[in-house]
């Protein structure tokens, strides 16, 4: 059974990791080795999958769960990349026993080399979507019981409210610096523009003429001319210095 | 859990983020007593019943509203509906305060207000895209004015009581603000304060869903247009950079000074620049006599006065 002390503990640890400055890693690598903490578990791992569907190692409470994560990925068989596709949980597999040796062969040798009984999968899902999934690793062929399997689902799901969190972040943080990127190539344009208009002594179209043929001319992209245009314009004496 | 750490509002109800997490926090904003499981199934209901609003003001606004800057003008005329306020807009900013524009308005004498802070040069929407936080100026003409010497009065003047901006952005870049405003003295409700949250986080939502089908480099279609009117300034700006021979950020003073000087919009005396009707002279006295020759023109009507302001003479370059 799963100490409920010890569980309100990581949630409050875990909550202090999603405030200010939030990495991601961090985040899943503490989570990661509370969760093998608090379900007497040897170890825990995380993969996620990648945009095109394809399943990446992400964090692992210790060296030897990466390292069997990594075959899993690259042997495309274990109780993970299964968690995954079904997206349902994979509970008590006895890697010893004749299931797992049918269903993974190479994954259960591998595991059993590496000391461990027993394993878990519970997916990392959100709205119908499985974007990755946690696996446990026990040293003895343990049994959740069916609250504790509860518990370890409530926490892959922190760890996928938590990465989705962070990628919707991001995403904004991408279209934020896009756009402002463009609203300033644009300003620069026209103070450029109005720059040469006067050094030339010619309407803004007839400025803006030159300046796009000149930065054809000398394979420079406008904007970044543009910016020179009125920050360095003796870097361009041709383009901004009327003959 | 004796604890109500933000953070536990967060787990529970990820789309609070952008609006109650560190982003965009109000400082000595008091955490209400409400469970933040139940704050977050409020705000979910609460801002899906905005967007209902939003689209059908975007609906009924004119047709040449095209694209993000309609839904954003349904989203200002929404505002003005559900919060108690007589104004809204969303200004645009690019970074180190290079003002974007106006992308939309609602109520009366906001275009003019949301104009003023890019004549002046500052005030709440600059100063909440610039520090992303939302300010709060229920007082305009006593803390506004000792806050904003320029912006205070002359908001004040236009019919402001106070003004609440908050900042539109994702990580440490800021596109711009909404925009509050409210004739009568006075702080927001709290419910109100929260809506204008939400308000503020599809507001920021709208335009980044532009931005993503927007072409590489380029803004939205409908932002591009609705930026449109202000690309005069920046024009005058660059010339007045090779007129006075002096930095852009100079020129933009410069050109700030004039406006507020002769008392005209920004934007007006830009178009007089470009349309080579007016020079500024690169002895900032002569701004004076530029002044006195504004009001001999607007005394005479006569456009052939304007010819007097050249001062320069062509002997810039």
């Amino acid at each position: 059974m799963i100490a409920i002390e010890k569980l309100a503990e990581v949630f409050v640890e875990v909550a202090d990791t999603l405030v200010d400055d939030f990495d991601v890693i961090e985040f899943l690598e503490v989570l990661t080795q509370r969760t093998a903490q608090v379900s007497l578990s040897s170890a825990a791992g995380l993969v996620l999958s990648d945009p095109r569907g394809h399943l990446q190692f992400v964090a692992a409470s210790r060296e030897s769960v990466h390292l069997l994560e990594l075959f899993q990925l690259q042997n495309d068989q274990g109780p993970c990349l299964d968690c995954f596709r079904s997206g349902r949980p994979v509970v008590n597999g006895d890697l010893d026993g004749s299931e797992a040796r049918d269903r993974w062969p190479s994954f259960a040798d591998r595991a059993i080399e590496l000391g461990f009984r027993s394993v878990h999968a519970f997916p990392l899902r959100h709205q119908g979507v499985v974007i990755g999934a946690m696996n446990l690793f026990s040293s003895e062929v343990g049994r959740l019981d069916e609250s504790d399997a509860r518990v370890v689902q409530a926490l892959a799901d922190v760890a996928t409210i938590g990465i989705l969190q962070e990628r919707t972040i991001r995403a904004k943080e991408v279209l934020t610096e896009q756009l402002q990127a463009a609203l300033v190539s644009r300003i620069t344009i026209e103070q450029a523009k109005g720059a040469l208009a006067r050094s030339w002594n010619v309407d803004v179209d007839a400025a803006f003429t030159a300046l796009r043929d000149y930065a054809r001319t000398h394979h420079l992209r406008l904007s970044e001319l543009a910016h020179v245009v009125v920050t360095d314009p003796g870097r361009h004496p041709g383009l901004t210095r009327p003959s | 859990m004796a604890r109500r750490d933000p953070g536990a509002a967060v787990v529970l109800s990820p789309w609070l983020v952008v609006s109650a997490g560190s982003w965009s926090q109000v400082s000595g904003m008091q955490d209400g007593p409400e469970d933040p499981v139940t704050r977050g199934v409020d705000a979910r209901e609460g801002m899906a019943e905005l967007r209902r609003l939003i689209r059908a003001e975007a609906a009924r606004g004119p047709t040449d509203h095209a694209g993000v800057a309609g839904q954003l003008h349904g989203l200002c005329a929404a505002l003005v509906r559900v919060l108690p306020a007589t104004g809204a807009g969303v200004s645009l900013w690019g970074s180190g305060g290079i003002g974007g524009g106006i992308a939309a308005h609602a109520g009366p004498g906001t275009k003019e207000l949301e104009e003023l802070q890019f004549t002046l040069g500052e005030g709440p929407c600059i100063e909440a895209c610039s520090t992303r936080r939302v300010v709060l100026e229920p007082d305009l003409s006593g803390r506004g004015t000792r806050r904003w010497p320029g912006y205070g009065p002359a908001a004040s003047a236009a019919g402001a009581g106070a003004v609440f901006a908050f900042p539109l952005g994702a990580g440490s870049a800021c596109v711009g603000s909404l925009d509050v405003y409210q004739a009568a003295e006075g702080s927001l409700p709290p419910a109100a304060l929260r809506q204008g949250f939400w308000f503020a986080e599809i507001a920021l939502e709208l335009v980044l869903n532009g931005q993503s089908l927007a072409a590489p480099g380029a803004l939205p279609p409908g932002l591009d247009d609705a930026l449109a009117y202000r690309l005069e300034v920046y024009q005058a700006q660059g010339m007045i950079t090779v007129d006075l021979g002096v930095s852009l950020a100079e020129a933009m003073l410069r050109l700030r000074a004039y406006a507020f000087a002769v008392n005209r919009p920004v934007s007006d005396v830009a178009h007089d620049i470009v349309d080579g009707r007016l020079r500024l002279d690169r002895d900032p006295e002569r701004v004076d006599n530029e002044v006195r020759g504004l009001e001999e023109r607007e005394d005479r009507e006569d456009p052939d006065a304007l010819d007097g302001l050249d001062g320069s003479d062509g002997s810039h370059g």
